[in-house]
């Protein structure tokens, strides 16, 4: 059994990476690590309420647990788990802690800036994973309507 | 009209009507400020009045006339007039100025001070208290000088006011010409692309904001409409390029059979050779036919029920005759109990030929090396992935992958034609499905398959 890290924004199109990772690594049974960036509270009172996997929960939409549930029936056979991870570090020392902490063999990222952060609370984790890991096998995603409509959003003028 | 008049005229009449609020509101503190004020002076003068009379057995009479006088100025048609009354039964003693309102005099009674405004004339009203007795002092006045400051102060506000607005369209204007220029640029270039110079590009400048966004979809659009006059023009040179090419064989073969006389063996190689490039020639031509069908008259097709585990078990035993050596696994693991969750409506012939061609990239493309087949089937769906280890398709040819003739840089030395996937593409489309690719080159390729399953509430209507 293989631990892949696979980077993601929550959306259904990141879940594409999943199917690369399959591609990639035939015959064996994989554990994906999804994982996102997010910065830490500066506040003591956001700090001390920090949840993260009520974070995840947050950003985790309808449809995307069920394009994750189809994608396991598809695949039943290659997929094991498909757990989500947070990184909270601002560093690559941090990265490489969290790292050793997860224990994952390869990386599976998209070759171009493909992932949106719904806010700036949010980062994508992909240059992380490319200068601090030795296995990462780089794929192309496409960018869907799904993306483009969140980042041209009302809400996202905010976001600054 | 123009845009940038549209955006000039909401832009003033936003501000005019933010000015005049503020303007009503600065005339409004002002006068009630003024109001206020000169309130308080009738009411120091009502005071002084009162003294001045009512005390004059105390104190000297002249002092106080002297004082009001040099001292504290009088109002413009100042009058007083000072009546005994009874505080405690609230009833006047004599007759009082009819003139102004009952209520006037009854709230001097109960709060010991009154105001009013009549006419342009205030008037207050004080309950003073003396050795002998009560009185109500009533004190009138008008405010030439407040009205005056008022008057001017509307005045500056109403000019100010139309100095703004002009200044606001002087400035609106120029600053929504300046906005719109790049559209107006863009315009100017959108307008010089013609078919023939579909290269050109539209200028875009570093940076996020809308318009280079526009700009740079613009580009996108042109970039998308040039690929498909390319793959359009390429589909023109690649078919007559592959229906010459087995033309060109029969002509050079029958041409060396009539040149001189054969023998028996060569003319039985020679029509051999004309045969094969004939079956060459009638495959392609069906192929372009089934092509056309698919896009142009696509009526006429026998809808029926289709078990999907079926069909792939007639499609490999087909594929087992013409490939021998491939190496199809059908997984069938994750088949439902409900034959109804994998039976769909269609056209049996159209589908045969979509996964099998699909099925026969999958060998072709991958040297016989192992291609599994996986039916699931889910929420109305049947879910269908064809997964190969073989070369893969290029990133960037990923998107092409559709168009007809189209052949992927890595696989030109593997015999085909490039419409098997299109034809797949164009099939399933038809069933009101959908066909995904996920490849990586040299790791292998999968094709995710999702038809609608006859079961499925408001399924999409099938096209066919």
């Amino acid at each position: 059994m293989r631990r892949i890290l696979i980077p993601t924004d929550f959306t259904i199109n990141s879940l594409q990476l999943v199917e690369y990772a399959i591609l990639n690594f035939p015959d064996t049974k994989l554990d994906i690590v999804l994982i996102a960036g997010y910065r830490l509270p500066d506040t003591r009172w956001g700090v001390t309420h920090f949840h993260e996997r009520e974070k995840i929960r947050e950003q985790v939409s309808g449809k995307f647990k069920e394009a994750k549930r189809r994608i396991v029936l598809e695949h039943k056979n290659a997929i094991e788990t498909i757990s989500f991870e947070l990184f909270t570090g601002v560093n690559s020392f941090a990265f490489q802690n969290f790292l050793e902490q997860i224990n994952v063999d390869d990386a599976v990222v998209p070759s171009k800036k493909a992932l949106f952060c719904p806010n700036s609370k949010w980062f994508d984790t992909t240059d992380f994973i490319k200068s601090n890991m030795k296995n990462v096998i780089e794929t192309p995603i496409e960018i869907s309507e799904e993306v483009t409509d969140k980042k041209f959003s009302l809400i996202s003028l905010f976001n600054l | 009209m123009q845009l940038r008049t549209k955006i000039t005229s909401i832009f003033i009449v936003l501000t005019s009507l933010f000015l005049t609020g503020i303007f009503i509101l600065i005339y409004y503190f002002s006068k009630t400020y003024t109001e206020s004020e000169f309130y308080l002076r009738l009411s120091q003068r009502a005071t002084i009045a009162a003294q001045a009379y009512l005390e004059a057995d105390d104190m000297n009479l002249d002092i106080y006339d002297d004082i009001r006088i040099r001292h504290l100025q009088t109002l413009p048609n100042e009058k007083e007039v000072i009546y005994p009354v009874d505080a405690e039964s609230k009833k006047p003693l004599v007759k009082m100025d009819k003139s102004l309102p009952e209520r006037f005099y009854q709230q001097i009674f109960s709060e010991e001070y009154a105001e009013l405004k009549k006419d342009d004339y205030y008037y207050t009203g004080l309950l003073y208290h003396d050795n002998e007795g009560d009185f109500i002092v009533v004190l009138s006045a008008t405010d030439l000088y407040g009205f005056g400051k008022l008057d001017n102060l509307r005045n500056i506000l109403i000019i100010t006011f139309f100095i703004s607005i002009i200044f606001i369209f002087i400035l609106g204007r120029y600053y929504a010409k300046q906005a719109l220029s790049p559209i107006a640029k863009i315009i100017k270039e959108v307008n010089s692309i013609r078919a023939e110079s579909l290269s050109l590009r539209l200028e875009t400048v570093n940076g996020k904001d809308e318009l280079t966004q526009l700009a740079t979809t613009f580009n996108n659009m042109l970039d998308r409409l040039q690929i498909s006059f390319d793959l359009q023009n390429n589909f023109i040179n690649n078919a007559s390029h592959e229906l010459r090419n087995p033309l060109t064989a029969i002509l050079g073969q029958t041409e060396i059979a009539l040149n001189k006389a054969r023998t028996e063996e060569e003319y039985h190689s020679i029509l051999q050779n004309i045969d094969r490039e004939a079956a060459r020639l009638d495959f392609l031509v069906n192929g372009l036919l089934k092509l056309a069908q698919t896009d142009f008259d696509s009526k006429g097709f026998l809808i029926e029920p289709i078990r999907l585990d079926e069909m792939l078990l007639h499609i490999k035993q087909n594929l087992d005759v013409s490939i021998p050596n491939n190496r199809i696994e059908l997984n069938f693991e994750a088949l439902p109990e409900n034959e109804d969750a994998i039976t769909l409506m269609g056209s049996e012939s159209l589908l045969k030929v979509a996964l099998g061609n699909i099925l026969e990239n999958a060998c072709k493309f991958s040297n016989n090396k192992r291609v599994t087949v996986k039916i699931v089937s889910d929420a109305g769906y049947i879910l269908l992935t064809i997964k190969d280890e073989g070369v893969g398709i290029p990133e960037d040819e990923l998107k092409n992958i559709y168009e007809p003739f189209f052949r992927a840089s890595n696989v030109r030395k593997i015999e085909g034609f490039g419409f098997g996937l299109p034809l797949a593409y164009r099939i399933i489309k038809m069933h009101a499905g959908e066909i995904r690719v996920v490849s990586q080159i040299n790791k292998g390729t999968l094709v995710k398959i999702k038809l609608p399953n006859k079961d499925l509430e408001n399924v999409p209507s099938l096209k066919l």
